[in-house]
């Protein structure tokens, strides 16, 4: 019972820490937002009456073929085949998020299991595994991903396997460097004398030391995600249409140079993306400073505040 | 004129906790040529007030008057305290090695903080800091000056600390821990070296330390700090020969020199947390000889006429107030010659051989023969400085560690090219404590699965079965067993050593080497934990390895000690003997810079030499 109220003090520390941090609440904020947005997709749908892929050429379009703007009726506009932009943005939103945390949670355990046993073990297995790390570093990764949709055809699982493919180094090469700290603490030594076995020592004494990076270079790894899938997607190498997805609906406004005309099917997006991104991006970056208490920006800023309070 | 005044000094610390009161109404005062000594426990708030003095304290609430020279440091501005640092306030810090930069020369480093302050030439510049530098000590300094900081060993570096501090002969210097981070032979040396350079320069030195029979030899005046509290202040030989404050003597009574044997009469419980406002006295929780109204009013303060001061509601002196108890000498035990050692060293050489491609080329020897036997039951101390092989000699012993050569038997069984299980099946007769109090305990982990991993890990015990036996073992090593799910950040140093102590005696040893156990600890809390160490060897019949670079606390646990120097045993005596006779010439400079008596001795030899 006792557990219980220990667990949630710490996380009440770290909470407390991170809703101090205004831009890191604001994030927060946005991205809750948005996960209610993209869970929420059916429902707008309903709300609207429009689905996600249908056209209304008689609404959405004018009698010459271009789009109508924001309206009550759409409120983020049509597209060019008289499609809604705010419902298509709520599904896009669903794969975005989907993707982008699905990739980043494989491309951490990956990380992860190769950082560990590669900084763990050391020797030629560190080599083998550093080696590896650099070998996938150097691949391009734009080039890997054309001849692959040209073999394998353009899904979903592609689109995350090449994501994770590339972005599970970062995470290695960070978890290796603690690791190699780590392994040298006198507690892992204590555990040795013990007569514990490496998985042992690995899963319980080195693991849980790994926590505070894993969550924030996860995190971190979640815009970068959502980044490559709209990048795929724009190259038309990602989600296949007319499922909607940012990128997709990015690279419909540029077809065409329709967004010369069309300024919200850029807009809205781009918008969409952007402020998705730099959440996360804050949030990792607000979560690094509640979680370790030794990061030198947050004391220091609150320093100078109380000495200007003091001050005046 | 006294060169620094501090008057009724506070300092608050904000931190996300709150504010830490460092420093509570703090006043003293360090004439010219003066070695003052500031002393106490860690967070006593020692380090503290010599940052606030520096001026390096940015973010701290300060109130109260620093005058230096007639100046008021604090209303100085960021600007005049960086001319007058370095130039008129000199600072020297624990750590010899992280205070020079690798980079650069010392020669350039020195002349450096030359140029921050006089407009000379860099040519006359470097011919001063090579003047400084022979003055310090350190032989053909026109040649030394144009090395880097990592071709002087440790004392070396704090000699070039000391000549870059001295360098523009400030008139006061702060010396923060000096020599806490060097070898005891090499430690004499630097205090003979400060107070050499005080008399010639007129320097005015306070010295921050926590070991305050270092200062009884030296200091002219010695301040006790506790929790922020000045609680004596007084004329250095007055202080720490007749105490006034029931603190000093504690602690002066808990440190394991000289004679000692049994138990150290130790002060129980933890210093309090800075973050609490303080009512009455702050020593009272601990205090032998508490009143009523120690808890409830602040204590006056005491003046007595060999000048000290105490802050303590006792009219007399403490020391006379509690005389001291004669330990009670217990009998060492007597091991039973019949019975075969526990553990017996062979001839034990590890060398690091440096592989080449033609097989491995002789590399550096670490251990150079090690061999000796441990009767049951009983304690042997090994000693030596750093580097001398002591600690790589316990993983050895412990199996943590393959020698190259040679053979360690315990109970009769050798450790060398034991399979997996046997090896995981002489865990349970060899276990180890560690230095670090800090590092040795998995940060992330609970109190209750820490002590019960042994049990895990060998498949004892588990479940309610496990948890029971970790309360037992809490109770036994003086841990409160309601502590069971909380992690170690939340314990004091002392007591996470203890859950060292029961995690090493989980599975029922019969021999456990401590590798440093004390030796992060302070002073009344070592007491505890040495304590603690002899009450578990009487009570469960152990065997121990002791081992430690101070010569006084391995003397107060062990029968036998044997005595290291760069990988070999120079000398194994029993205890007394060795004590009374030592035989080795490195034993008798050991013993020579362990012992306080000697170091007041030192400087008058050097002066006679001079």
């Amino acid at each position: 019972m006792s557990q219980q109220v220990k667990q949630r003090s710490s996380f009440d520390i770290t909470m407390r820490r991170l809703l101090a941090d205004r831009a890191g609440l604001i994030s927060l904020t946005f991205i809750i937002l948005l996960i209610a947005f993209a869970l929420g997709a059916d429902a707008i749908a309903a709300w609207t009456g429009h689905s996600a892929v249908e056209q209304f050429r008689d609404t959405a379009l004018t009698p010459t073929g271009l789009p109508v703007g924001p309206s009550s009726d759409f409120l983020f506009g049509a597209d060019q085949l008289g499609r809604d932009v705010f419902v298509r943005l709520a599904y896009g939103a669903r794969i975005s998020l989907a993707i982008g945390v699905v990739a980043s949670l494989l491309a951490a355990f990956i990380g992860v299991t190769v950082g560990l046993v590669s900084g763990y073990f050391g020797g030629w297995v560190d080599v083998v595994l550093g080696r590896l790390m650099d070998l996938v570093m150097s691949i391009p990764v734009l080039l890997c991903m054309l001849s692959l949709v040209a073999v394998f055809g353009p899904s979903v699982p592609l689109s995350v396997a090449v994501i994770v493919f590339f972005s599970w180094t970062t995470m290695g090469r960070v978890i290796r460097g603690q690791v190699l700290s780590l392994r040298e603490r006198e507690f892992v030594m204590a555990a040795r004398s013990l007569g514990a076995g490496h998985l042992s020592i690995m899963v319980t004494d080195i693991l849980p030391n790994l926590t505070v990076p894993i969550i924030i270079y996860t995190t971190m790894m979640v815009p970068t995600s959502i980044i490559f899938e709209a990048t795929l997607s724009f190259l038309g190498l990602g989600i296949v249409p007319p499922a909607p997805s940012w990128g997709g609906m990015l690279a419909d406004a540029a077809n065409n140079s329709i967004y010369m005309f069309a300024w919200w099917l850029v807009l809205f997006p781009g918008l969409a993306l952007l402020l998705t991104t730099l959440s996360f991006n804050i949030l990792g970056d607000a979560l690094r400073d509640a979680l370790d208490p030794n990061s030198s920006k947050r004391p220091l800023r609150k320093r100078a505040k109380q000495k200007a309070s003091a001050a005046s | 004129m006294p060169i620094l005044t501090v008057r009724n000094l506070s300092i608050d610390i904000p931190t996300g906790d709150g504010n830490v009161h460092a420093a509570r109404d703090v006043s003293f005062s360090v004439e010219a040529e003066e070695l003052f000594g500031i002393a106490g426990e860690s967070g006593s708030g020692k380090s503290v007030l010599s940052q606030a003095i520096m001026g390096l304290l940015p973010g701290a609430d300060i109130n109260g008057e620093i005058l230096f020279e007639g100046k008021n440091l604090l209303d100085l501005s960021p600007r005049q305290m960086q001319r007058l640092r370095g130039d008129r306030i000199a600072m020297i810090s624990q750590d010899p090695l992280s205070s020079l930069h690798p980079f650069y020369t010392i020669g350039h480093q020195i002349s450096e903080a030359i140029r921050a302050h006089r407009k000379v030439s860099q040519r006359a510049a470097l011919d001063e800091a090579i003047e400084i530098l022979g003055r310090v000590g350190i032989h053909t300094p026109e040649q030394r000056v144009h090395d880097y900081p990592h071709q002087f060993s440790g004392g070396m570096r704090q000699r070039v600390m000391i000549a870059m501090a001295i360098v523009l002969r400030p008139a006061l210097l702060i010396a923060d821990e000096p020599t806490t981070a060097l070898d005891v032979t090499v430690q004499a040396q630097i205090l003979a070296l400060l107070n050499q350079m005080r008399r010639e320069l007129g320097t005015a030195i306070v010295m921050v330390t926590h070991d305050l029979e270092l200062l009884s030899s030296i200091a002219d005046h010695a301040m006790v700090m506790y929790a922020g509290n000045r609680m004596e202040l007084g004329p250095g030989e007055a202080v720490l020969k007749a105490p006034a404050h029931p603190y000093t003597l504690g602690l002066l009574r808990s440190s394991p020199s000289n004679e000692t044997r049994g138990p150290l009469p130790s002060i129980p419980g933890q210093p309090p947390s800075l973050l609490n406002d303080q009512v009455g006295c702050a020593f009272a929780a601990r205090c032998p000889s508490v009143m009523d109204i120690c808890k409830q009013e602040r204590p006056p303060l005491r003046r007595f006429d060999d000048g000290t001061e105490s802050l303590c509601w006792l009219e007399t002196k403490a020391v006379s107030a509690a005389p001291i108890v004669p330990a009670q000498p217990v009998e060492a035990a007597r091991p039973d010659p019949a019975d075969a050692p526990i553990v017996s060293v062979r001839d034990v050489r590890l060398s690091y051989g440096t592989r080449t491609l033609f097989g491995s080329a002789p590399g550096i020897e670490v251990l150079k023969g090690i061999s000796f036997d441990l009767p049951r039951g009983t304690t042997l101390g090994i000693v030596g400085e750093s580097g001398c092989g002591k600690s790589t000699l316990a993983r050895i012993i412990a199996g943590l560690l393959p020698p190259t050569s040679g053979d360690v038997v315990i109970e009769g069984e050798s450790i060398t090219g034991l399979d997996r299980q046997h090896w995981i099946d002489m865990r349970k007769r060899v276990q180890m404590v560690f230095q670090d109090p800090f590092g040795s305990l998995n940060p992330r982990r609970r109190v209750g699965s820490i002590i019960g991993d042994p049990f895990r890990i060998q498949n004892v015990a588990s479940g309610a079965d496990r948890k029971k036996r970790v309360r037992d073992l809490m109770d036994i090593v003086g841990l409160n067993p309601e502590h069971y799910n909380r992690f170690p950040s939340e314990f004091s140093g002392g007591q996470r050593q203890r859950i060292g102590i029961a995690r090493a005696l989980a599975l029922n040893p019969s021999l456990i080497i401590f590798d440093e156990p004390v030796s992060a600890l302070d002073v009344s809390i070592q007491a505890q934990i040495l304590n603690l160490i002899s009450r578990l060897q009487g009570e469960l019949g152990l065997s121990y390895l002791f081992i430690s670079h101070d010569l006084a606390v391995v003397r107060h646990v062990s029968s036998e000690i044997v005595v290291m120097k760069s990988g070999q045993i120079v000398e194994h005596a029993d205890t007394e003997t060795l004590y009374r006779a030592p035989q080795h010439p490195y034993t008798r400079e050991l013993l020579a810079a362990a012992d306080p008596d000697f170091r007041s001795a030192k400087p008058v030899a050097l002066e006679a030499g001079a």
